[in-house]
């Protein structure tokens, strides 16, 4: 088992939240892993980017053109690190009207943020509903639903609840 | 037992179990989780163990020095320009040295990512003669933080821990082995020989005795690091050293390749044993260094060898390791025939996103303000904190250090008497090293304005509290003290009330012979306790909106964007409600309630 993620967003969207728990699940499931994650320069809305490997990895950098997986919480930070992405991976990400036609990868989009601002989706829970979205619509991810869902219960219980629909909202997303 | 865990975490983990029961720092990315997760555990366990946020660097390290004076178990935490703050005892207690153990960390950012240097602070262990742990990842800083107490205490000499970025942020699954936490007493024992030496004779004397405990500690790095590893080399045409995260680079690159090298890790870069591994790097046909940032283990080997490093020309010089630069090194050296990490760019073109402050700070209202009433022709001295990105607003022009707005403001007094000078500093800042240049600035007359913009948090860095918050510090005591009554604004939210503020501090400091100072109460939006945002979003009125890009230029809330119509309009995701552009912003009033 060896799958790399990049995982893109803009500050304040909870992309810590991902890796924390996307590690979580690797440790439920006695897999190792390793990542980086952007903290500090708090700034809401600055570009954010963290990295994720799941397997037998030592390095907490992506290598540029390895990554399985671009994951995306913002559209402009999803095309900015499109050079992380291997040849045919996958980008699941959010956009807002319109996504430019990208070749040479499986691409899937969503408009989260507008679901959002329309309250349709808890703005607080976009990063787990993405996520969702990506367990549906990618081939091999490392974890399933089940597991994403029990670590988001061991993670943060309080708000598990909200997560879980958010989570599962994403995965029933009509593609 | 298995944790998934923040390199930060990992090194407070380690803290403990190595029984360090005093730790003090002051927050810097990317340290400062250390302390918050030390203090975390030590409530979460109720373990006999003393913590504190210090107002500076220096301070932590003298109050965890103080603590191995007395023999307890001791660590300080801050980020590499931190270690330039703290250097003068860092300096001294090389001869000093330590009873109990005692860990300085100080975490490197290679790259600039949130740093005004890039230095490393492995250098300043060799500067001042003491040992340097080079840690590759969170399980390794976890290992090495345990025995850089144990060496400290073993060799009584403070001992620098040296977590890069990446392994401070670096997140991974560590084991960390059951263990029992019990403190020390602290127990002071008058030695003045040793505690007060003074120059010539005492302090000469623990002079030689540093050097001959390095050379100690250097045989320690090789019997406890280097020999398990040199026994186990099969030789041939390449050697790889690499200390730090380097390390884990070249061991990926190596697998990804399948290049077949001797890979030797080094954990403490200084001391290091060099004419011990003379025999084995003269026996290598090419021996490459990697490391992180300048070439301290190459300097100490290149005459060994052929070995190729930064000074060669063969490693990047600056900036952090990644798989790409390992790689282009061994492709450039023949070892590889191809770079594999190579990725597809996106060929259109994607809108920059700057940093800038978030979306209803209130500095941004104050830096606006500011600039309003004292205009283009004012020098704007500011310092480091969040509202260093006032420049965006063009109300910042200099950025040096800690403290620096204040001091650069005394000399620009002198230097050009033609333009008012307007300083901004932070509270924390202020406190951390903004206060000698005040009282320099009041014995000399130093004529400027000194806006201090006071949200009683450390917020850049995450929200650590402030003097003020712990222990009823006052600011405007502080400034009085100095010899300046302030004047103090709260923040309203509105530009209003700001501009009228700084047209009354202007009216002051046109008479004034020396500094003049301004502290505005804010708020962070991130300080669930303090902050007021009155849930007022805003929209803009289209047909009222000329396009004259001022909100943008002068205000650059970074919920404004332009439209295809070169037009400005708010970005509903990015706004919160702050309300401040609904007024006096818009020449054409065109910032329009939005009501959700
Ligand atoms: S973190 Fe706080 S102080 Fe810093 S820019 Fe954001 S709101 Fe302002
Ligand atoms: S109200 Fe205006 S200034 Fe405040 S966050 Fe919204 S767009 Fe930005």
């Amino acid at each position: 088992m060896r799958y790399q993620i990049v995982l893109t967003g803009v500050g304040g969207q909870g992309t810590i939240f991902l890796v924390k728990l996307l590690a979580r699940c690797a440790l439920n499931k006695g897999i190792d892993f390793i990542g980086t994650e952007t903290h500090g320069m708090a700034q809401k809305g600055g570009t954010v980017i963290s990295y994720l490997k799941i397997g037998d990895f030592k390095a907490p950098l992506v290598g540029e053109g390895q990554a399985d997986l671009l994951l995306g919480l913002y559209p402009t930070e999803t095309l900015r690190f499109l050079h992380y992405l291997k040849p045919e991976g996958y980008i699941v990400t959010n956009i807002e009207d319109g996504f430019p036609e990208i070749n040479g990868f499986n691409v899937f989009t969503v408009k989260a943020s507008e679901l959002a601002v329309k309250g349709e989706v808890n703005p607080k829970s976009l990063n787990v509903f993405i996520l969702g979205y990506a367990l549906k619509v990618i081939e091999n991810f490392p974890f399933s639903k089940e597991e994403v869902e029990k670590a988001i219960v061991e993670l943060n219980p309080r708000f598990a609840d909200v997560n879980i629909e958010a989570l599962n909202k994403g995965y029933g997303v009509v593609m | 037992m298995k944790r998934t865990l923040l390199g930060n975490e990992a090194i407070a983990w380690g803290l403990l179990y190595a029984k360090v029961d005093v730790m003090a720092a002051y927050p810097g990315t990317p340290s400062s989780e250390i302390l918050e997760t030390y203090q975390k555990l030590v409530r979460q366990k109720n373990l006999p163990a003393y913590v504190e946020w210090s107002t500076n660097e220096k301070v932590a390290f003298e109050t965890a020095y103080a603590a191995a004076i007395t023999g307890k178990r001791a660590a300080c935490g801050m980020k590499m320009v931190g270690l330039n703050v703290a250097s003068d005892a860092l300096m001294s207690s090389a001869y000093i040295g330590n009873k109990g153990g005692f860990l300085i960390i100080s975490a490197d950012d290679p790259g600039f990512y949130s740093s005004q240097t890039e230095q490393d602070s492995r250098y300043f262990a060799k500067f001042a003669r003491i040992p340097a742990l080079d840690p590759s990842s969170p399980e390794d800083a976890f290992r090495l933080a345990v025995i850089g107490v144990n060496l400290s205490e073993k060799f009584e000499i403070p001992v620098i821990l040296r977590p890069v970025l990446r392994v401070c942020h670096g997140r991974q699954i560590v084991d960390i082995p059951d263990f029992e936490f019990e403190g020390r007493e602290g127990k002071f024992e008058r030695n003045i020989e040793r505690w007060a030496a003074v120059p010539r004779n005492p302090r000469l004397k623990q002079g030689y005795e540093l050097l001959e405990k390095l050379q100690r500690i250097a045989q320690f790095n090789y019997d406890e690091f280097l020999k398990p590893q040199v026994e186990k080399l099969r030789g041939g045409k390449l050697l790889i050293i690499a200390s730090g995260t380097s390390y884990s680079y070249v061991l990926e690159v190596l697998e990804d390749t399948g290049l077949k090298a001797d890979v030797l890790k080094i954990d403490m870069p200084t001391p290091l044993p060099s004419e011990k591994l003379s025999d084995l790097i003269s026996s290598y046909e090419e021996v490459i260094v990697f490391e992180e940032t300048y070439p301290l283990v190459e300097e100490q080997i290149r005459h060994l060898g052929n070995v190729r490093g930064k000074l060669t020309g063969d490693v990047f010089q600056i900036d952090e390791v990644t798989h790409d630069r390992v790689a282009d090194t061994l492709l450039k050296r023949g070892h590889i025939s191809r770079n594999i990490y190579v990725g597809k760019e996106y060929e259109g073109e994607v809108p920059p996103r700057v940093p800038a402050l978030c979306p209803g700070c209130p500095h941004r209202t104050v830096f606006y303000g500011m600039k309003k009433v004292f205009g283009n022709k004012a020098i704007y001295p500011s310092d480091i904190g969040c509202y260093t990105l006032g420049l965006n607003q063009k109300a910042v022009d200099t950025v040096l250090c800690m403290g620096a707005s204040v001091g650069l403001s005394c000399g620009f007094s002198k230097s050009d008497t033609e333009k008012p000078i307007v300083a901004t500093i932070g509270d924390s800042t202020f406190l951390h090293a903004g206060i000698p240049p005040l009282i320099d600035a009041v014995a000399n007359r130093h004529k400027f304005v000194l806006v201090i913009m006071d949200n009683s948090t450390v917020a850049m860095t995450g929200l650590q509290p402030t003097p003020e918050r712990i222990g009823n510090v006052s600011i405007p005591k502080i400034v009085e003290g100095c010899g300046v009554k302030p004047l103090i604004l709260d923040y309203d939210g509105t530009i209003k009330t700001t501009v009228e503020f700084f047209k009354k501090v202007k009216e002051i400091y046109e008479k004034a012979n020396g500094p003049v100072v301004a502290i505005v109460n804010e708020f962070c939006t991130f300080d669930k306790e303090k902050v007021k945002l009155p849930g007022k979003f805003a929209k803009v009125d289209q047909d009222k909106c000329t396009g004259c890009g001022h909100c943008i230029n002068d205000f650059g809330c970074p919920a404004f964007e332009w439209n295809d119509e070169g037009k400005v309009e708010v970005n509903p995701y990015f706004c919160v409600g702050c309300g401040v552009c609904l007024s006096d912003l818009c020449p054409f009033d065109a910032f329009v309630e939005d009501v959700r």
